[in-house]
């Protein structure tokens, strides 16, 4: 179970690491795909800027490389969709179970990564404890 | 945001998602695998699963850290029982964009399971 639970943020990452390329792949922004929701406006820029960041969120925590800059960049933009875009169509989010759907996930996973921040500055924290 | 406020978003919506289980539990019951029996069951079952560990999450005890690691196995077994079959036979990039929104939300559950109180906790949230 303990290994499960470790292996939480590498099956965390991964997805990430896939979102950002089918961003890069799409070039726009795509129902489904976690975190923009298809009708935000930034086009091909802005799907391409999704992509990068979310391909370097991802992969930085998939390396344990600057993980914590990685899910608070990841953290703070799946947020930050959730409550600039998907909020603006706040009619859907009540009656309509795919919009609803399609914010609260971006939103379940910003809590995970803000947690993946807290957990990794806690291991930190640990290693640079004074012996004794 | 703190490690509270994400706990908090995790929480609220594993519990809309199982509302919605029930909202829509006929939709969902034609996702679940035709080889698996009692459908309906199924997405009510789930659906209980979800809220009961949001709830659990919320609350901070009453068995949160070993639900939300049920609730990181549920979403690895949707993802190689479900997701990744509808997405290799229909192939399309809706399919494969739905497999990994249910593997990231397995990824989710078990980071959100280390955080939770219990002897080998990787952190003291309350």
């Amino acid at each position: 179970m303990n290994t499960l639970r470790k292996s939480g943020a590498v099956l965390f990452a991964i997805p990430m690491i896939f979102f950002g390329i089918q961003y890069l792949r799409a070039g726009s922004y795509v129902g489904g795909l976690p975190p923009v929701p298809p009708w935000a406006p930034g086009g091909a820029v802005g799907a391409d800027l999704s992509g990068v960041l979310l391909v370097a969120g991802g992969a930085s925590i998939l390396i344990s490389k600057h993980a914590r800059a990685g899910a608070a960049l990841i953290g703070w933009y799946f947020l930050a969709c959730v409550v600039l875009l998907h909020l603006q169509r706040w009619h859907g989010l009540l009656y309509d179970g795919v919009d609803r759907t399609r914010a609260l996930e971006p939103l379940a996973l910003s809590g995970a990564a803000f947690v993946l921040i807290s957990i990794l500055r806690a291991r930190f924290g640990v290693l640079l404890r004074p012996p004794g | 945001m703190t490690d509270a406020h994400g706990l908090l978003a995790f929480a609220l919506s594993l519990m809309v998602f199982g509302y919605q289980h029930f909202l829509y539990a006929k939709f969902i019951a034609t996702l679940v695998p035709a080889w698996i029996p009692f459908h309906l069951f199924w997405v009510y079952f789930t659906g209980v699963g979800l809220m009961v560990t949001g709830l659990a999450v919320l609350v901070g005890r009453f068995g949160g850290r070993l639900s939300t690691t049920w609730l990181g196995i549920m979403f690895l077994l949707w993802f190689v029982l479900l997701h990744i079959p509808r997405a290799v036979t229909k192939n399309t990039r809706d399919e494969w964009n739905s497999a990994f929104v249910a593997l990231a939300m397995g990824g989710a559950s078990f980071i959100v399971a280390r955080a939770m109180p219990g002897k080998d906790s990787a952190m003291a949230i309350r």
